[in-house]
């Protein structure tokens, strides 16, 4: 506790010292608000229009830091949201607390992103070593995937990512706090420890990064011996002879790829017509013809309506065409959906606005109650680690004084199947809706040099430019490095390029990366055969 | 010889330059003749240079992850090189490619002759066709875009099957069991690299102190540290005296930086120190096209020559060497002749050394900047510090920013790393469109990818990544 007044100010008049961008929108601290203007002043500069309500939120922070607290920010969760804002929130001058009920690093490096890429780049060599015949590299006896070895280096990548984060949060001083939060009256939090001890947190900022958690679809023998979550699905050393795999969006599919790769019978089960239904139509067709060719076995427009029991396999019985349809596999794996992971928190005991879990906030990330922020997965059911670290940085920003314009608007999307897929902006049919004209290219990498040489030549570059602008709307890629090929259009969107601008700069070559530039160069020439 | 025979627009060289400027030339409704001594359109690029040599370097990939399989959870008994099936395989990915130009290059009704050309007078080339006949062409145009060839050196470069140039060695003959690289530059380490993942020992000898000259120190060094663990050895500061052929293969005099001299004896050698402009033998002197000391064709910003009726672009018109130079100047040559107002001023050329790991950088380099007595902020973030990287084993590498301290502009960008080559797209428009640092960093980069690296080297600059901890200035 810090009852010295002098101190109890701290984030503020410590980070307008360092900074140099100091916003002129940030909320007024206490001296500000004590020098009135001239009237000669207020004729030389419109008088800004201020919100009633930044004002009464300003007081109250104000009121909120006069009390002595624990803690400038307490961060609940320590996932890519929680951990990544905590940390910037500490290098900006607060005092920072972060609580933890599992492992440092959340879902994405415990149980998600990481684990996954880690199994899935196994398997990248396995496809390799597949190939290797065709260029003129033959192996004496066979090879094959030693599932158990695979499991042991994910547990080794996974404990040193996760003791890099704890010797970050500890370098930066940030207090880890092991255990479960609950609210229990404006900006005081309980903590509960995995021994059952209880302590009381109060912190003039509190920011919501506890994620979300696999949904169990409500189908009957959902949760029958061998219906798994992907969480429970990681956790099994062994492969099952035949996985069917319930929704087809990103988890589902990265999971399909998976374990069809490690030579696993796959069944893809999708509601929509097609899978990646958020995807441009054209990406989801590729995928589904590189997945079929590799064996997956995809059934789209199919309702899941019941499991059972099948001797020692599971009937997943489910409709399509209004023709009720019976596939038998060994195990099924639930990947439709998630759920935010607020139970628990309490919300309703200091009136924090949710909406089915999902906790309601502002396009700054503050839920209705001041002070109180939400990132990430628990504001919005399913999303992108990278989405919910760019919030954490925002808010812990906006907390600390500054004015920060992080982009969320150009948000990627990325699958890491082999070929990736990765996407940002408005796809071609998105932009039609919205009825904006635009121009399209195409391009394919099987005339990409690159991917000649390295026999990697499925998948193409689409870039969607505003015919009237000649500004770049999105960008689609299904195709080798798609996931860091993106980046580029991410950056032109962000920073509003014109196509005539990205054709203009020199791509390396032969690089996959020129796939790019070719795509847009399409979608320029469109437009002078249309002039 | 008919009267008719005239093109709007001759382009001499069928390369990365010469069929990008013809291509982009016949799209903007020119017509226009391309001539070039193989039966299809590509170059050295892509028959003895750029995409056989990745192609070579792909399966040297495949052969090295094939040893760390392991690692992987694969359990995989030794691989053997099918050298025969390997050969198959790059031929067939060239045949691939420079077919695909001939068939681009007759949809887009651009003629094409199989010959060398030179020049009569300023509007006139004479060709020698391949089967031996010749025939006039005149032209409103030239472009010159014949490229380069591996330099010789006297007195090192004797005629023997165990000495190549690169041309050679991409032929690939035989691995043999010890190779000498001659030259640290990027021709030689990308060689070098495919040799000895084939089973070669390689030494490399580098004149100067350290490989890739020209290049930042601290990229070269994560390169250089994963090739000295691979290589039979790599010697700086050393010159060769002399080759001498033996019965077992090149005895080869070395004399290091404190004129100690030894003997080696190699299996085969390799000669990688430069390349050379192909400007002889054109008939440049019928034209007022002048030429340096070292042969490049001298060129205005719109890369036309002392001939106005003549362009030059690509190897033959100057450093950097490359074949993405060359065709965003043949745009430049096409443009200028169609009359728009335009110049080659680029402030980022990539250039990327396709080794394992790879090294890209483009823009303002710290060398340059050092040189220049520029000051930049050098804003680093390690490998070691990226979750993408983890999960692929891949840890050696560095990503840097190069920015402007006062307006936080991206001056340049540096990678090495595992996919450099691909990284480096962002830096390039980072460059050219005069990003601030602040623009990279809160550009939202997918995770977990190796392009995150870039956002935190912004991020480092600010003082605040998240996933490197810098001690507080205060």
């Amino acid at each position: 506790m810090n009852d010295d007044p002098a101190t109890t100010h701290q984030i503020n008049p410590v980070v307008a010292a360092e900074s140099e961008t100091a916003s002129e929108t940030a909320p007024l601290t206490e001296e500000e608000t004590l020098v009135l203007p001239v009237a000669d002043e207020l004729e030389a500069d419109p008088i800004p229009e201020i919100d009633p309500e930044s004002i009464v939120e300003a007081a109250e922070q104000l009121l909120r830091e006069a009390v002595p607290h624990d803690y400038d920010v307490l961060v609940i969760g320590a996932g890519p949201g929680g951990y990544v804002a905590a940390i910037r929130a500490a290098q900006l001058g607060a005092r920072v607390g972060l609580v933890e009920e599992r492992e440092i690093g959340g879902v994405c490096l415990n149980r998600g992103c990481i684990p996954t890429k880690t199994l899935l780049e196994s398997v990248d060599v396995l496809r390799l070593m597949r190939r290797a015949s065709e260029y003129g590299i033959t192996v004496e006896g066979s090879f094959r995937p030693d599932f158990t070895a695979m499991n042991v280096r994910r547990h080794e990548v996974i404990q040193q990512l996760r003791d890099n984060v704890s010797h970050l949060l500890e370098a930066n001083g940030v207090s880890i706090i092991l255990g479960r939060a609950r609210f229990v009256e404006g900006h005081s939090v309980e903590i509960t420890d995995a021994a059952g001890a209880t302590r009381r947190v109060l912190a003039v900022n509190v920011i919501i990064a506890t994620g979300s958690l696999p949904q169990r679809l409500p189908i009957p023998g959902n949760d029958l011996p061998g219906v798994l979550t992907s969480d429970e699905l990681l956790q099994q050393n062994t492969l099952p002879k035949h996985l069917l795999v319930v929704g087809g969006g990103a988890v589902g599919v990265e999971f399909a790829y998976l374990y069809r790769e490690l030579g696993t019978r796959a069944t893809l089960l999708e509601m929509s017509p097609a899978i990646l239904p958020q995807e441009d139509k054209d990406i989801s067709q590729e995928m589904t013809r590189l997945l079929q060719a590799r064996g997956v076995n995809i059934v789209a427009g199919a309702k899941l309506k019941e499991i059972k029991q099948h001797g020692e396999n599971l009937d997943i019985i489910y409709t399509q065409d209004e023709q009720e349809q019976t596939i038998t596999a060994e195990q099924v794996l639930l990947a439709a959906g998630r759920r935010a992971n607020t139970e628990g928190l309490r919300l309703d005991t200091v009136g924090i606005k949710q909406e089915k879990g999902k906790i309601l906030v502002d396009e700054s990330c503050e839920t209705n109650v001041g002070g109180v922020y939400a990132i990430g997965d628990c504001v919005r059911d399913f999303g992108w680690a990278h989405l919910a670290s760019a919030e954490g940085k925002m808010v812990a920003e906006r907390i600390t004084s500054h004015d920060t314009q992080i982009d969320l608007k150009h948000v990627p999307s990325c699958y890491y199947t082999h070929p990736e897929i990765a996407s940002v902006g408005q796809t071609e049919a998105q932009a039609k809706q919205g009825g904006i004209a635009t121009r399209v290219g195409v391009f394919h990498f099987r005339a990409n040099g690159k991917a000649a040489s390295a026999g990697d030549h499925d998948g193409f570059v689409k870039v969607v430019v505003d015919d009237a602008t000649d500004k770049l709307l999105g960008c689609q890629i299904i195709g080798p490095r798609a996931t860091d090929l993106i980046n580029e259009a991410v950056l032109a969107l962000k920073t509003g390029q014109t196509v005539e601008e990205m054709v203009g700069a020199i791509h390396a070559h032969p690089t996959f990366s020129e796939a790019l530039p070719e795509a847009a160069l399409m979608a320029r020439h469109q437009q002078q055969m249309a002039d | 010889m008919s009267e008719s025979n005239h093109t709007q627009l001759a382009v001499i060289g069928g390369g990365p330059g010469g069929y990008a400027a013809a291509f982009f030339a016949a799209d903007m409704g020119l017509e226009v003749t391309l001539i070039d001594l193989e039966v299809n359109p590509g170059g050295v690029c892509l028959y003895r240079g750029c995409i056989p040599s990745k192609t070579l370097l792909h399966a040297a990939k495949v052969l090295t992850e094939a040893r760390e399989a392991s690692h992987f959870g694969i359990e995989f008994s030794k691989p053997k090189i099918d050298l025969e099936k390997l050969r198959g395989w790059e031929l067939g990915v060239v045949q691939k490619m420079t077919g695909g130009l001939g068939e681009l290059t007759r949809l887009r009704k651009v003629r094409y002759i199989q010959g060398r050309a030179r020049f009569v007078n300023p509007t006139t080339v004479e060709i020698q066709a391949a089967a031996g006949d010749t025939q006039r062409l005149t032209f409103d145009h030239a472009i010159l875009a014949t490229g380069s060839r591996p330099a010789k050196v006297p007195g090192l470069s004797i005629d023997s099957p165990r000495v190549m140039d690169s041309t050679g060695a991409l032929m690939l003959p035989d691995v043999p069991k010890s190779l000498l690289v001659i030259g640290g530059g990027y021709i030689g380490l990308e060689l070098g690299t495919v040799y000895n993942a084939l089973g070669s020992a390689v030494t490399v000898v580098e004149m100067t102190g350290g490989l890739l000259p020209g290049a930042d120190r601290d990229l070269v060094r994560i390169l250089a540290k994963r090739l000295e663990a691979q290589f039979h050895s790599i010697l700086l500061n050393t010159k060769v005296l002399s080759l001498n052929e033996e019965k077992k293969g090149i005895r080869v005099k070395l004399e290091d930086a404190d004129g100690k001299q030894t003997e080696q004896l190699f299996e085969k050698v390799l000669i990688s120190v430069g390349r050379v402009p192909n400007s002889q033998d054109l008939g440049l002197e019928n034209t007022k096209i002048e030429v340096d000391r070292r042969g490049f064709v001298l060129i205005d910003g719109q890369r036309r020559t002392a001939e106005p009726t003549i362009y030059a672009i690509g190897d033959i018109a100057g450093e950097p060497m490359l074949a993405h130079k060359a065709s965003h100047e043949g745009r430049t040559a096409v443009e200028a002749i169609m009359g728009h107002k335009v110049a080659f001023e680029p402030n980022a050329i990539p250039a990327v050394v396709f080794t394992d790991p790879e090294i890209a950088w483009c823009g303002l380099t710290e060398t340059q900047a050092k040189k220049d007595n520029r000051a930049v902020k050098v804003a680093r973030f390690p490998w070691a510090a990226s979750g993408r990287a983890t999960t692929l084993d891949r840890n050696d590498g560095v990503t840097k920013l190069l920015i402007d301290p006062e307006t936080e502009r991206v001056l340049g960008v540096g990678i090495a790393g595992s996919g450099a080559g691909e990284l480096i797209a962002e830096g390039v428009l980072a460059v050219e469109m005069a990003a601030l640092a602040s623009d990279v960093e809160m550009t939202i980069h997918p995770h977990p990818t190796l392009s995150e690296t870039v956002m935190e080297s912004a991020e480092v600059f600010f003082g605040h990544s998240t996933d490197f901890y810098q001690k507080r200035r205060s």
